[in-house]
């Protein structure tokens, strides 16, 4: 291919881009007529030349497709006119990856103070997929697997109300004259715009709060504790028979790693994995062998894995063998 | 069954992993597609995005004939000619879209395909010989210009140009092989 001039196609960019004299054009031209070899040679360049119309950059393509996915999870495949017309509060407008429903249901419930009815909603994430909201005021929910969460159908004393149960991933919209709130039975969360993360499964004794950025104050349902103020960066456990607050620094984004569908554990004993595990597949698991409780792991399941996948992985890491019979397991 | 419609199979059964593959051999080329009837690369960008996204969610409900390939490309045609419609933009292709013969829509397909080819291209030069090329030929600097801008010689931009532009045109000349391949290839 090159028994071409060494500097041609120079000579070509040059004419391409208007940055050569009449003569250096004149000659190219000659050039070009010499042979068919180098008729192609030029064609091809402006070819090139002419067809390159507008650069869309890797990065530009990388954030489209981050667009797309992002779009695609808060897609509703739902029918929610129902809920629709009923939901002022909140506009959901989400789902998740993967063709199953949530459940939705409606139940009607009495505000204290003023005594009217109002309707509350509620939504929950099936059991292997996360749930995403969006609220009418832009607050963004993430809800695990398995967990629910109800709102009213309409705003009430100016405040932006919704209960949990379960583990939700907040990031609230910032709106002082709205305080948002988040109830659990055992607690309730003060928030004036802020990211958090919060774990309240009725079968567990405690509730974990974790902030993200901004603040919030945490109280507890009994009576006796001061409202707890959290820093960003800082954990909330609240043990619920003690009634007790304790609170910790801790790496605030490791606690809401399932919010990609993925279940982390670092230097996490068997009986917090297995709790996990039970909920994610509704499942019962026992520990034949005491000793195993005992063991600590560090891993990853991501939700769409297999049962059978967790187990394996599980025995990559310790010697240990597991029975499976319907819903029931026994690990020894 | 061909390689193409494998990957909608798969998608269709909810392959997240094929979803992307798709996105990522398809994306640019319905882009420059798109821009052909809109004149607007990112009102382009926005619509096959929202293609993308009806692929997905519909995907258990969308039956595909052909291939995954024209499927996607007709949707891209749809939903431009549509935008232009609701618009009530002036453009050729509005005029000639009911009439317009397969083999004009064959030319824009294969125009599209060859602005992306030359758009992956061009995002494979080396950054400094990319950065001087984008200036030479989107914002119609001359070679002093950009040897100011960029406080380089002229020698150098004449390189640098010089090595783009290669590089452009013997990835054209591996596509026309490759090209001519597939065609004899099918022949067969």
């Amino acid at each position: 291919m090159d028994h071409l001039l060494p500097d041609i196609d120079l000579q070509i960019a040059a004419f391409l881009s208007g940055n050569c004299s009449t003569e250096e054009a004149e000659a190219l031209m000659l050039w070009q007529n010499q042979s068919d070899e180098n008729k192609k040679t030029f064609d091809l360049a402006s070819k090139a030349w002419k067809n390159c119309l507008y650069q869309l950059s890797k990065a530009e393509i990388r954030n489209d497709k981050e667009l797309v996915l992002r779009s695609i999870l808060s897609q509703t495949t739902l029918e929610l006119n129902r809920s629709k017309a009923l939901s002022k509060l909140l506009r959901i407008a989400a789902f998740l990856a993967g063709p199953v429903l949530l459940a939705i249901g409606l139940y009607v419930g009495y505000t204290t103070k003023s005594n009217k009815v109002v309707a509350w909603n509620s939504v929950s994430a099936p059991r292997k997929h996360i749930a995403i909201f969006n609220m009418a005021d832009g607050t963004e929910i993430w809800l695990n697997a398995g967990s629910t969460l109800s709102y009213p159908t309409e705003i009430q004393n100016n405040k932006r109300e919704v209960k949990l149960v379960g583990e939700g991933y907040f990031k609230v919209t910032k709106d002082a004259s709205k305080p948002f709130i988040v109830s659990t039975p055992n607690t309730t969360v003060r928030v004036l715009g802020t990211t958090f993360n919060m774990k309240a499964y009725p079968d567990e004794e405690k509730v974990t709060t974790t902030l993200e950025e901004g603040s919030i104050e945490l109280t507890t349902t009994k009576s006796g504790n001061l409202p707890c103020k959290l820093r960003p960066g800082e954990q909330a456990i609240c043990v619920v028979k003690e009634n007790k607050i304790t609170v910790n620094q801790v790496d605030a984004s490791r606690f809401s790693a399932w919010r990609s569908e993925k279940f982390l554990f670092r230097d996490a004993d068997l009986k917090t994995i297995i709790t996990e595990l039970e909920r994610l597949y509704d499942i019962k698991i026992h520990i034949n062998n005491p000793k195993l409780a005992t063991l600590r792991f560090r891993g990853m399941f991501s939700y769409d894995q297999d049962l059978l996948d967790a187990f394996e992985t599980l025995k990559r890491s310790v010697t240990m063998n597991y029975t499976i019979k319907g819903r029931e397991v026994w690990l020894e | 069954m061909n390689a193409d419609s494998e990957l909608f199979q798969r998608i269709s059964q909810g392959s997240e992993e094929s979803f992307t593959e798709a996105f990522d051999q398809h994306y640019a080329p319905l882009c420059f597609y798109a821009d052909k009837f809109i004149h607007d690369m990112d009102e382009s960008r926005s619509l096959v995005q929202e293609v993308f996204v009806d692929l997905w969610t519909k995907r258990s409900k969308i039956h595909i004939k052909q291939s995954l390939k024209s499927y996607l490309f007709k949707s891209v045609r749809n939903i431009s000619l549509d935008y232009i419609k609701h618009k009530n933009v002036e453009s050729k292709y509005l005029k000639h879209s009911q009439h317009e013969s397969e083999s004009d829509d064959r030319d824009l397909i294969e125009e599209a395909e060859l602005n992306a080819c030359i758009n992956r291209a061009v995002e494979e030069l080396p950054e400094k010989c990319r950065e001087i090329f984008l200036l030479c030929r989107f914002e119609d600097l001359t070679y002093k210009e950009i040897a100011d801008r960029l406080n380089l010689s002229i020698k150098t931009i004449e390189m640098q140009m010089s090595i783009a532009l290669k590089k452009l045109r013997l990835k054209l000349t591996d596509r026309q092989h490759i090209q001519l391949l597939v065609f004899l290839i099918s022949k067969k």
